[in-house]
Formats: C-alpha cells, sequence, structure tokens
C-alpha cells in the first residue's frame, strides 16, 4: 500500500459535482476540501484479494451473532434493548427483510487488516467510493494502472432488485432524511435512489419528518400508505422518536431492517471479540462496566454515537483527549473499550480503510485520511487504484 | 483483476416529492427544437426527441387533425409537477430562468390523484399526524450518516 501523488485533473471540481458530490468541497477545519484530489492510494491485486477475503469474512461472522441472538432469542443486556424494540427485530428478521448495504472501518497496514467498527444501519461515504474515484481513476494522469477495487455500483443496482422484489411486485420504495442532514446524507441518499431507479423501483424522496402515520400505515406526503422505505436515520433514533412504537404496528418494510440495530451498535465489538477471541481480524474489546483497564492502551467508544464523537484513549489507566473527537452529549452514554490499534501513517496521515458490502458481498473500498488517530467528520477522502 | 468491473453509469432524472407529491399529474414543456430544449434546461440528457408515435398522437391532440397533419419533429423537456417548473437531476436541480417551449406545457401523467384522494389511507386524512419522526437528530444534532 502506497500514498502517491499526483496532477490535479482539469475541472476535477465539475466533474465532482455533475455526478452528484458536489459536498466534495466540505471544508475540514484547515480548510481543505473533503475529497482529496491530487493523491492516491496504491493497492495490490493480493492485497485487495485479502480486503475481499476478509470483509466476506468479517461480515459472514456478523450474521452469524444476528442468527444466534435472534434464534436463541437471548439479547445481551448490554444493548439496552426493550421488550418492544426486540419484538420488531425478531419479526423483521424472522420476516427475511432484506438488508441491503454496509460499511466496515478497518485499519490496514497493507499487510493485516483489523476490524476497527461496522456502519451497518446508515453508512455514508458511498457516492465517492462509487462514482466519483471511478471517475479520478479513469481520467487521472500518469496512473500506472487504471483499475479499482469497486463494483458498488453495479452490486447496488443488482441488490436493489432483490430487495425491490422482497418490498412488492412492482416495488415503491420511498427515500428519506432528516430534513437539515445536509448536503452529504442528502447526496448520498440521492444516489442511492438513483441506483433503486435504475433497478425499477419507483422510488421518491421525503424528509423523515414528514413521514405521517395515518392510525394504520406509514404515509407520505400524500397520504399514501408507505410499503418500503429506505432511510437514512439510525434505527436507534427511530425506536426513541414519538412514532418508535408505531414501527410495530405498521406492514411497513424498512431499509435497512431493524434486525440491523444488533450490528449498528459498538455492543459489537466485544460481541464478536467474546465470540471469536483471538482472531486475527478482530481488535480486543470489553464492556465498560466502570471499571478502566489498568494496564495497556485502549480507546473509549460511546456504544452509540457517529463521526467519531466522545472518543477517548486510556494509557495505563489513564484517560486522555484525543484530537479529532468531539464531545456530544447526545452520545455520553454507554460505552464500549477497544485496544488501541495503530493507524498506518503515509505522509502524516492516517488512513482507514472503508470496505464496502452490498447484500452479503463484499464490493470495494473507499479510504479516509485524518492527520488525527480519530477518522472523524475532518477526515478526507483519498482515491485508490490496484496494480497486480 | 477479479475485484473489479467498469462502471456503467446510467443516471436518470429523479424528482423530488414535494408538498405536491408523487402522484399527482406531471407536465412536460414540448420543443419544435432541440436547441430551445437545451435553452431552456441547459442538459443534453433533459431533453429527448418523441418517438415517432409520440410525435403523431401529440401532433393529432394538439391540431384535432387525425395524423397529425404531417411529419413533426418534437423534443419533450424533462417532467415536473405544474406549479414548479423545477427538476433535480444527478443530485443537481435545474430551474430554467427561460420558456422558449411551444404554447403551454403538455400533461403526461394524472393518473392517480383522484383515486388517491378517494383512498382508504386518504379517507382519514384529516387525522394524519406527522413529526413523528426526526428528534433523535436534531438531539444530536448532526449527520444521520456514519
Amino acid at each position: 500500500m502506497l500514498r502517491k501523488e499526483f496532477q490535479h485533473r482539469p475541472a476535477w471540481q465539475e466533474r465532482c459535482a455533475e455526478v452528484g458530490f458536489d459536498f466534495y468541497n466540505i471544508p475540514s477545519h484547515d480548510g481543505s476540501p473533503y475529497w482529496r484530489e491530487g493523491v492516491g492510494y496504491e493497492l495490490t491485486s493480493t492485497q485487495v484479494d485479502y480486503l475481499d477475503d476478509s470483509t466476506t469474512e468479517l461480515h459472514a461472522m456478523c450474521m452469524d451473532l444476528v442468527r444466534e441472538i435472534v434464534g436463541s432469542g437471548n439479547y445481551p443486556v448490554e444493548y439496552g434493548l426493550s421488550e418492544e424494540v426486540k419484538t420488531v427485530i425478531e419479526r423483521s428478521w424472522r420476516r427475511g427483510d432484506k438488508h441491503l448495504y454496509g460499511r466496515f472501518d478497518l485499519a490496514f497496514d497493507g499487510h493485516t487488516a483489523k476490524m476497527l467498527e461496522y456502519n451497518a444501519d446508515t453508512p455514508t461515504g458511498l457516492l465517492e467510493a462509487s462514482v466519483a474515484q471511478w471517475n479520478w481513476v479513469e481520467e487521472v494522469e500518469g496512473i500506472p494502472n487504471r483499475d479499482q477495487f469497486n463494483s458498488i455500483h453495479e452490486k447496488l443496482i443488482g441488490r436493489w432488485g432483490v430487495v425491490g422484489a422482497s418490498v412488492a411486485v412492482m416495488p415503491r420504495i420511498h427515500f428519506a432524511a432528516m430534513h437539515d442532514a445536509g448536503r452529504e446524507d442528502w447526496g448520498n441518499l440521492e444516489y442511492l435512489m438513483d441506483t433503486a431507479v435504475q433497478a425499477g423501483i419507483d422510488a421518491s424522496l421525503l424528509s423523515i419528518e414528514d413521514v405521517g402515520w395515518d392510525g394504520v400505515h406509514f404515509v407520505d406526503l400524500n397520504n399514501r400508505p408507505i410499503v418500503g422505505m429506505f432511510k437514512l436515520y439510525p434505527w436507534e433514533w427511530m425506536v426513541a422518536d414519538g412514532f418508535g412504537r408505531k414501527v410495530m404496528d405498521a406492514a411497513t418494510i424498512w431499509i435497512e431492517p431493524s434486525w440491523k440495530m444488533l450490528l449498528s451498535n459498538k455492543v459489537l465489538l466485544p460481541l464478536l471479540w467474546n465470540k471469536h477471541k483471538g482472531h486475527a481480524l478482530l481488535v480486543p474489546a470489553q464492556f465498560d462496566t466502570g471499571q478502566k483497564p489498568c494496564s495497556g492502551k485502549w480507546v473509549h467508544k460511546p456504544m452509540l454515537a457517529r463521526e467519531g464523537a466522545n472518543i477517548t484513549m486510556i494509557d495505563g489507566g489513564v484517560s486522555h483527549a484525543l484530537t479529532g473527537s468531539d464531545f456530544n452529549p447526545a452520545y455520553d452514554q454507554k460505552y464500549v473499550f477497544q485496544e488501541w490499534v495503530d493507524l498506518p501513517r503515509f505522509d502524516r496521515n492516517y488512513p482507514v480503510v472503508g470496505s464496502w458490502v452490498i447484500g452479503d458481498e463484499s464490493a470495494g473500498i473507499g479510504i479516509r485520511e485524518d492527520c488525527n488517530q480519530v477518522t472523524g467528520n475532518d477526515s478526507h477522502f483519498v482515491p485508490h487504484y490496484t496494480v497486480e | 483483476m477479479r475485484k473489479t468491473r467498469a462502471l456503467h453509469l446510467v443516471l436518470v432524472p429523479v424528482l423530488l416529492s414535494g408538498c405536491g407529491g408523487v402522484e399527482e399529474a406531471m407536465q412536460r414543456d414540448v420543443y419544435t427544437k432541440f436547441e430551445d430544449c437545451m435553452a431552456d434546461w441547459g442538459k443534453t440528457e433533459l431533453c429527448q426527441q418523441m418517438q415517432e408515435a409520440e410525435s403523431k398522437k401529440f401532433a393529432e391532440q394538439t391540431t384535432g387533425v387525425q395524423g397529425g397533419g404531417g411529419s413533426h419533429m418534437v423534443f419533450w423537456g424533462p417532467s415536473y409537477y405544474p406549479g414548479q417548473r423545477s427538476v433535480m437531476y444527478n443530485g443537481q436541480t435545474y430551474t430554467p430562468n427561460t420558456n422558449l417551449a411551444m404554447s403551454r406545457p403538455f400533461m403526461v401523467t394524472s393518473k392517480s390523484s383522484l383515486a388517491a384522494r378517494s383512498s382508504p389511507g386518504t379517507a382519514r386524512a384529516s387525522s394524519v399526524a406527522r413529526g413523528g419522526f426526526g428528534g433523535g437528530g436534531h438531539a444530536a444534532s448532526g449527520s444521520s450518516g456514519g
């Protein structure tokens, strides 16, 4: 794995914007844009094969865990799930509600990968991984090989065919995000809607706040029942909202399905570690029961949080704030400890590999790098290419 | 490399469902010249030539003459909702400042707005509650994605 510099493509900003990636220029603290033009990571085919196989294996381990929990009815208490939510999860799993996608965040040094977390419910960074970096690999000058670990787009369209067929014969799926979620979320949502349309799905868009309840159904702004809904809105917020209890009553099929609550929570990290202790792709993790680990270096992560919020480091029993992680009281609830993993460093940048799963298949990667070891809102997306 | 395939990006126009709604009538501007459509909408993908059968039917409806009174070269602009001459394509919104279309826009769908109003779901329209989702996100005041 190498980090190399390239000439900027002419009018690269327009090339990003014209595929809907108009948030390429979201500024970080230093003012630099989110999309890093002029740099690319080089991976070998051996490295790609390794990442591909690792992602497939991790996803299979996650699915086994869900199967085991729902099958036994033994929901670890650390999830903090109410009986109603467990019923929603169980119904969704037993009904075979289809999942669309997820993204593993991996520390990868070119030789070994370690799973840092699994964004199984509302991953973003999809449009840039699928389309924007593909355009880059096709257009940038001086690249040794125009190839990339990326079949996200085709797999998404294919998977929508499966998901759509599970919703209805002539599927109509509503797509929703928070009204003020910002261009990054809406850009990802529009891209997903576009891939659904290409799979023959009748799609429409609305804000999650505009979803209505008519006493029997969730309804759209025309008061038509919502049969299938893709929501870029986390399950833990949905079930806590005013309409949360109505999720139990409605026939709406949700994408991602509610059983993803068992994977999109960092409770997953100690559960996977306890089940597969010593596995090469996993990092030692444990629940925070009020005792800090006395020795070694650990990361203290909220069970439910986004954008690298509320992460601290424990070293020799002492807590340290981490640059790149902001505190958000909304996420200050339950935590897990995960053993510290040193990210590889390339030209003063720490990359994290976001490895996409579409359906049950590994589909490609997107790399974000940060000048801090916490990959948060200040990170930059860097395209990649592959060589033999 | 076995993990990679070329992308075939066939992006299609999508329309925002605002308060007007998806099932209401939609309309399209009709142009005699492709250049006029481009001048209005500014994007090749938003302008398309009518199929021959469509063109004939359109001519019949607009002239009242069986067969349309001869051959016509006619172009469609994109579909949009009445009162909102704007479409979203590929993440970008296109709202023309000019209007070089022929006469009035052509209604292209009106299929179920009336039906929807008499449906069981809509019979309860007056009791539809909204705003029951979104609270968690506002409390966290951040992106839903990760």
